[in-house]
């Protein structure tokens, strides 16, 4: 395992290597956002790597955009909590 | 005693001991019988080789055989040449006069066909195991055995699976020799001061007269106390070369007699091995034999430290190896002679070479397949209401379940299979067991059986020897699966090791599936244990979900036990992620477990060992997350108090040493870490460093410009020889911040806590 084809935490850790110019370049509020979206990949990278798509932005995207729907949807539920005692 | 020239005894109920060859188509066989008395009989073994090829070239073999010397008969027989193929071939057996002629002449036939013409088998097996093989016993298995002209008869009256056989009483000695130093570090040239002869709680003193007499007094306690067992400390690496030397310059070499055969040691001037597995470089010393005794080197042998001589018996007696070549060899080796056995009983001849190539992959394809476990990242913090269940035996019972072996994936004969690898669909056989299971499928039900017989047991000395036994027999399971895969392996394939982990890693999603949708939550899992929360369940209710999930995958899971609370640790490098492997909890039987931290290497010195541990244990005392967050403060105290230890120097040196491993040659490293520094003192003071050793030493002077400076090896340590404090604080900060990194601790908070310079964190 991991001879022939890289595992996917360290195809990972190599693609995030590749975006430092990227993130070298960003200011410090927007460096954070991003530092959020690299942890997302990494806390779900088990099943970015069950997914084993060749092209492995995809599923770092998709964990992405995973871990933006979990955020939504809890605000969501925020924001429901505290619009119900305001309707009256 | 019996001399050498004494006949067999006509009728002998006993143990095996001991074996190897002796004079030309000869055996030696050492038994213990019955009686207690220590028998040598001999045997006529002339072991049998075979070779494949076209017919007609093996005609054209067989008749130069009739000049040839080495050669007793030969035959043509039916045999499967290869594992996998589906019917037998007609293939060339030959009968040689002794099994150490088989390297030799294996060559000389590849060569006369040119390396393409022949295939040769059954050509590389260590001679014990031949012939233990061929005679169908095992080392210390209980035999009757009668003996005539033509040579020796055994009946087993034992058998190698079972689980309560009895074990001889072995006379066990322990040989431990002083050295005059003339030096600060002992040299071969350094007389003998002292030989310390122990046996059981006897001790005897060998330190009267000259080194000549020493060494005497010493061969005439062992030929009176006649042991079975010889231990020594070294004695593989150098302390037999080193009596070889002192009975050499005092001319008594021919009187060095250790063995019970009168033959004296030798001193082979062969170097060890260097080798690499896992990421880890290794050294072995060759082998110091004992004719007629078992001499088991403890620095040189991985068994008898991991499951004692319990362990290295059951191993002997499982894998048909002599036990001196189980206590050195690599378990894998081992395990792979039960696979040779399985191979010779079911007529499948084992190769020079390996010789099942991996199936052809598109890029694709490796992708899918070429991947290990599955893996849950752990979520960081304290938890409370935490369970562990772990699958037993996950791969080896995988490969037992689903016929997982070198000839029985893609097989040719099955093509439409039923059974199949997970996401590459490769067909299994259906129609015959492969080898690898069949080795397997013992090994598995026996180490169940030790495990439920530990359980049941009163007896507490019985419950040791069972839980040594099972710990033997679950590092054959441990090697089995890498073994699939290793390229040297003779019955490995590839594509069987991939199928493996897409097998485990199927069964592990379904039983997280399942654990989900019983209400629990996974918070952790790695490859074959997962970590599952829910609130206020009882021990039923997992042990039911355990029963449900080992129907479902027919793989038993085990029920680990609760945590009173358990601590999953972030990376270092990314605060906010998981990594595997690092935690720490109490379960709630008190029982502490931790992983992948400073405790548990091997290169942490024992103050910083000690006081991280006694921090885990006053954590220990919190029987929720609520009261272990509470306890931080304390924890803190620790480090106060083992910090106040190291400055007012209450801690000795010996206390601070570190172990590093020398991972290759000195010469080829190209920075001077710390471990290169030690090396390098000790090579200065003559002492041979080779890769895969240790190096002990103590940082004298972390930063200093001149890098000599900043360790001493241990060996070199002399009074006044001091520490670098400020090194070994930065260490103890570090070990505690680990420990309290989701709490928001830095190496830095924890030095101002310890200073009193910030107010204690809230978590």
């Amino acid at each position: 395992m991991g001879k022939t084809v890289e595992a996917y935490r360290l195809a990972l850790d190599i693609e995030l290597q590749a975006w430092s110019g990227f993130a070298r370049a960003l200011r410090t509020g927007d460096r954070e956002a991003f530092e959020q979206m690299t942890d997302a990949c990494r806390n779900h990278a088990s099943a970015a790597s069950n997914a084993t798509r060749p092209v492995i932005l995809e599923a770092m995207v998709m964990s992405m955009l995973l871990e933006q729907q979990k955020k939504l949807t809890k605000l969501e539920e925020e924001l429901d909590a505290i619009k119900k005692p305001i309707q009256p | 005693m019996q001399s050498k020239n004494q006949s067999n005894p006509s009728h002998v109920k006993g143990w095996i001991l001991d074996l190897y060859p002796s004079g030309l188509g000869e055996f030696a066989i050492w038994i213990i019988a019955e009686d207690g008395q220590r028998l040598r009989l001999t045997d006529r073994f002339q072991p049998k080789i075979y070779v494949s090829g076209n017919e007609d070239a093996l005609d054209r073999l067989a008749s130069r055989f009739l000049y040839d010397r080495a050669v007793v008969s030969w035959d043509f027989v039916r045999r499967y040449a290869k594992a996998t193929d589906v019917e037998e071939s007609k293939v060339l057996e030959i009968t040689l006069q002794d099994c150490r002629l088989a390297p030799s002449f294996t060559l000389r036939i590849l060569r006369s066909g040119r390396y393409l013409q022949y295939q040769v088998f059954n050509c590389d097996l260590k001679h014990e195991q031949m012939y233990l093989y061929a005679r169908d016993v095992f080392p210390l298995g209980f035999v009757q055995i009668e003996a005539d002209a033509t040579g020796l008869e055994y009946s087993l009256l034992d058998c190698a699976d079972s689980t309560d056989y009895v074990v001889p009483p072995l006379r066990i000695l322990r040989i431990e020799v002083e050295v005059a130093k003339e030096g600060k570090i002992a040299k071969i040239s350094d007389p003998i001061d002292k030989i310390i002869v122990n046996q059981g709680s006897d001790k005897m003193l060998i330190d009267a007269g000259d080194e000549k007499d020493k060494l005497l007094q010493m061969v005439r306690i062992v030929k009176e106390l006649d042991p079975d067992v010889v231990v020594t400390k070294g004695g593989d690496s150098h302390l037999f070369p080193y009596l070889v030397r002192r009975a050499t310059i005092n001319e008594v070499l021919e009187d060095l007699v250790l063995g019970r055969d009168d033959v004296p040691l030798v001193a082979k001037n062969t170097h060890g091995r260097t080798f690499f597995s896992y990421g880890r470089t290794y050294y072995r010393a060759p082998m110091r034999r004992l004719y007629g005794r078992v001499h088991i080197d403890e620095r040189n042998t991985f068994i008898l430290s991991e499951a004692g001589l319990d362990g290295l018996i059951e191993i002997a007696r499982t894998c048909r190896v002599s036990l001196h070549t189980a206590a050195r060899s690599s378990i894998g080796a081992s395990m792979s002679s039960i696979q040779f056995y399985q191979a010779i009983k079911n007529d499948v001849l084992i190769p020079r070479n390996k010789s099942i190539p991996e199936a052809f992959k598109s890029a694709y394809e490796l992708l899918v397949g070429d991947r290990g476990g599955f893996i849950y990242e752990p979520e960081v913090g304290v938890h409370d209401d935490v369970g562990e269940v772990d699958f037993a035996s996950m791969y080896p019972t995988v490969m037992v379940n689903n016929n997982i072996s070198a000839e029985t994936v893609l097989c040719k004969c099955c093509p439409d299979s039923k059974l199949r690898i997970p996401d590459l669909g490769y067909n299994i056989c259906e129609r015959r067991v492969g080898i690898v299971p069949k080795a397997l499928e013992p090994v598995v039900a026996k180490r169940l059986s030790y495990k439920r017989l530990k359980a049941e047991t009163r007896d507490e000395a019985l419950r040791e020897v069972y839980d040594n036994r099972q710990t033997a027999l679950k590092w054959i399971l441990v090697t089995c699966f890498g073994y699939l895969g290793y390229r040297n392996a003779k019955f490995g394939t590839v594509d069987g090791h991939i199928g493996v982990c897409a097998f485990g890693r199927e069964a592990f999603l379904k039983a997280s599936r399942i654990a989900e949708e019983r209400g629990f939550r996974v918070v952790h899992g790695i490859v074959d244990s997962l970590w599952l929360k829910k609130k206020g369940t009882t021990t039923e209710e997992y042990q039911k979900l355990c029963e449900e999930i080992g129907e479902e995958t027919k793989i038993p899971l085990c029920f680990e036990g609760h945590y009173r609370w358990i601590v999953f640790l972030p990376s270092r490098m990314h605060p906010n992620v998981g990594v595997l492997n690092r935690y720490y909890g109490v379960m709630e039987s008190g029982k502490i477990k931790v992983r992948g931290l400073e405790v548990r290497r091997r290169d942490t010195p024992q103050f910083v060992h000690d006081a991280q541990m006694k921090m885990i244990e006053l954590l220990a005392e919190a029987r929720n997350s609520g009261e272990f967050v509470q306890k931080i403060p304390e924890a803190l105290k620790v480090v106060r108090e083992y910090r106040e230890k190291l400055l007012s120097g209450e801690v000795s040196v010996w206390d601070l040493i570190i172990t590093k491993h020398l991972s290759k040659d000195v010469r080829n490293y190209k920075q001077r870490v710390s471990q290169v520094i030690a090396a390098e003192q000790l090579m200065k003071e003559g002492v041979e460093v080779s890769a895969g050793k240790n190096v002990r030493f103590l940082f004298t002077s972390a930063e200093n410009k001149r890098y000599e400076r900043r360790v001493k090896v241990e060996e070199l340590i002399e009074k006044g020889t001091s520490m670098d404090v400020r090194k070994y604080l930065l260490l103890l900060y570090s070990a505690a911040s680990n420990l309290l990194s989701p709490f928001g601790y830095s190496p830095k908070d924890i030095y101002d806590s310890v200073r009193g310079y910030a107010s204690t964190k809230l978590a």
